[in-house]
């Protein structure tokens, strides 16, 4: 008898327990709750930006000693690739997006994101195309990948990851765009939806050229390597969606983050919001980067026009940071990570739009060709200075990341981060952040090139690489220190009330639009001074 | 005596449908200029001329492609038939507008196999030039735009048998004309930079 209910038990409890985890999957995977699809991709954006950290950190530690290299020479260039490419669509662009599907439909006091399904559909496709991008680069593909077939796997994947993105982006402009409670007019719209709107417009004009140029590439390569040659090549054909000026469109939900979090904490009205709004919005156009193409035009980087927009790309965040301030010193304002995180973000921000300042000018030859690569297999197209410049700016969008999951994860788990644990690492991001853009920035003025470990050049380059290696493992740190706090926080957290900030816009509070009349940008903040 | 007054009227929907095909039409048509720009780009680097950029034993047909042409902007005017028969409720002219839509989209197909069977041409050019890779790229995608095209009014038309739109709800036919229209205007851009151009 016992016997029996052994052998009858032991199956069915496993076959319950499989059949457990596979309809948990399921469910997940299938969800049409918004702040689902936004959890799934964040948390899926900050383990791959972890990995990509990790990636960071050997390429840098292998820059420190550029003759004797210890990683295999032969895989740094697609190493440095996977980081510059996955940073941007693998880790930063799914934590913005996620947070944007998340928190924007709370926002605007919608029930759920538009076309929730379709939601859903844009993390799969991002999940599907990321796995191809990676395996891709695993097997010995990707850009200067030795396997062809590889190498055309990575376009595909990429197309892939961006379609979902693009999926994505269209929900949230849908979203605030037409399902918008009663009396929140566009202008009213809190600000980091106000961004998102923007930021998302801009992916879905910019984002396609990218597609086009993956399309064009892969059917080139797959017959005959005409007209774009080889997978050497291919980086100078994609590279503007990631770095400047088309990189600051991964930052600008931050500026959203920091308009939403400083008045909030400061608790006051934000001054001049107006003004602000502009800023993200010319932000926002300054960001569309299709025209600036060096794999089309090596000369276009020192176009006088690029000044302009370099200039263009400073003042947005420093307007921003500018009325933040205002809106601190004309407050109360009180400790909080997330106001911490934000300022560190925006600091972090306004370094890197700074250092595309200097990338116009001709004399400095920071875009200028770099010869060729020590193994004689590739042209080396700039020093690495935008790479630092794109990096650091991505590291501001990560922190901000960072921040709004503390801000915004008591809304969505009803648990909170320690305060005083989280903010320290904000500090910490924004040293790892200046570190990698200030040393490897430096590095560039003495020709260190873009995507290479070994290199003949002269100057402090060992010291810089080294606060380089620092500043990715500063990085790394807070990445690993963000997953781990938050998985503490949000499951055996403080539980917080609906509103542990005293917010100002409707995602503080469960009553339904219906009971709060919006007659301002701040309805929470008209119903507590009434 | 009761008193009853009227119901309050419906609460307008929302045109996210609408909203959201918009974007993604704007998404496309930036694609398709990217994919345009790229072609022009390299015709430009091969000497800018159609003698120096269309390899020589290459003829394109310019009589299917005019029509190609023609065939779409039909297919715009159908497709907006559709809208205005919905809007009328009349569910059977608005199947009947999206299957003539779908129609003129398979005659698109069609004239664009004539002219790849015409031009006999390898996608691998053996002269290591451009033209190849970048006209059948172009060409194959807007020829994906248009199987995408085909699948919208095929749904929307079963949708519309079926009852799901009347005259006041009318976004889901309207989203599809847009789609078509956005074919019109993307294939313009393609007639004009790969077969008038050339």
């Amino acid at each position: 008898m016992i016997m029996t209910e052994a052998h009858l038990d032991t199956p069915a409890s496993t076959g319950a327990v499989t059949t457990d985890v596979v309809a948990r999957v399921t469910d997940w995977t299938t969800t049409v709750d918004h702040r689902r699809i936004g959890r799934l991709f964040a948390g899926s954006g900050l383990v791959a930006g972890l990995g990509l950290m990790v990636v960071a950190v050997l390429l840098a530690a292998d820059r420190i000693n550029s003759s004797a290299t210890f990683l295999p020479i032969d895989a740094t260039y697609q190493m440095s690739t996977l980081y510059r490419v996955g940073l941007a669509f693998l880790a930063v662009a799914p934590i913005v997006l996620g947070l944007a599907i998340a928190i924007v439909p709370l926002q605007v006091g919608a029930s759920n994101i538009a076309f929730p399904r379709a939601a859903t559909l844009s993390y799969v496709t991002w999940l599907g195309g990321s796995v191809l991008v990676v395996g891709a680069f695993i097997a010995n593909g990707g850009p200067g990948g030795g396997s062809n077939w590889y190498a055309e796997l990575f376009l595909v994947g990429l197309v892939v990851v961006i379609l979902g993105l693009l999926i994505a982006s269209i929900c949230v402009v849908a979203t605030v765009a037409t399902l918008r409670a009663p009396g929140l007019t566009l202008d009213r719209v809190p600000m980091f939806s106000f961004a998102n709107l923007i930021a998302c417009s801009v992916m879905l004009l910019s984002w396609p050229v990218l597609i086009a140029n993956l399309v064009d590439l892969y059917v080139s390569h797959r017959y005959g390597q005409v007209p774009f040659g080889d997978s050497t090549k291919f980086m100078s054909y994609i590279d503007w969606a990631f770095t400047h000026p088309g990189v600051t469109l991964f930052a600008l939900p931050l500026l959203g983050f920091i308009g939403d979090v400083v008045p909030t904490f400061a608790r006051v009205r934000q001054p001049m919001r107006a003004v602000m709004m502009v800023a993200i919005g010319f932000a926002g156009l300054n960001s569309f980067a299709a025209d600036v193409q060096r794999g089309l035009n090596a000369n276009t980087a020192y176009r006088p026009l690029m000044i302009l927009v370099s200039l263009g790309t400073v003042l947005p965040f420093l307007l921003v940071l500018g009325l933040s301030g205002l809106a601190v010193r004309s407050g109360k304002p009180t400790f909080g990570a997330p106001l911490v995180f934000a300022l560190a973000a925006g600091v972090a921000a306004l370094l890197a739009a700074a250092m595309s300042v200097l990338m116009p000018f001709r004399r400095l030859g920071l875009m200028d060709p770099q010869g060729v690569s020590a193994d004689g297999l590739r042209i080396i197209n700039t020093t690495i200075y935008p790479a630092a410049q794109a990096s650091t700016m991505l590291f501001a969008a990560l922190l901000g990341g960072c921040g709004a999951l503390a801000y915004w994860g008591p809304r969505l788990w009803g648990r909170r981060i320690d305060d005083k644990k989280m903010a320290p690492l904000a500090l910490l991001g924004l040293l790892g952040a200046a570190l990698v853009g200030i040393a490897e920035g430096i590095a560039a003025f003495s020709d260190q090139p873009i995507d290479e470990v070994a290199f003949s050049i002269s100057g402090p380059h060992q010291l810089l690489n080294v606060l380089a290696t620092v500043g990715y493992g500063l990085m790394a740190l807070v990445v690993l220190g963000t997953i781990g706090l938050a998985l503490r926080g949000f499951t055996k957290g403080d539980v917080t009330g609906i509103d542990p900030w005293e917010g100002q816009s409707l995602e503080w509070t469960v009553e339904g639009t219906n009971q709060i009349a919006v007659t301002s940008a701040q309805p929470l903040y008209d119903r507590k001074d009434a | 005596m009761a008193l009853a007054l009227p119901a309050a009227p419906a609460p307008a929907r929302t045109p996210s449908q609408l909203v959201a095909t918009a974007f993604a039409c704007a998404a496309g048509l930036m694609f398709f200029g990217g994919l345009l720009a790229l072609y022009a780009k390299y015709r430009h680097l091969a000497g800018g001329t159609t003698a120096t950029w269309v390899p020589k034993k290459v003829r394109i047909p310019e009589i299917p492609s005019n029509t190609m042409l023609i065939t779409m902007m039909l297919a715009s005017i159908t497709a907006q038939w559709a809208v205005y028969a919905m809007r009328r409720g009349n569910r059977r002219d608005t199947s009947i507008a999206l299957a003539i839509t779908g129609l003129f989209g398979v005659a698109v197909i069609n004239a664009q196999a004539f002219i790849y069977s015409q031009m006999k041409m390898p996608i691998r050019n053996a002269d290591g030039k451009a033209f190849n890779v970048l006209f059948y790229t172009t060409t194959g995608a807007f020829m994906f735009a248009v199987i995408i095209g085909l699948g919208l009014a095929a749904v929307t038309a079963f949708r519309s048998l079926g009852g799901r739109f009347s005259p006041t709800e009318t976004e889901g036919v309207s989203s599809v004309a847009l789609y078509w229209h956005f074919l019109t205007v993307a294939f313009a851009g393609v007639w004009f930079f790969v077969y008038v151009t050339k």
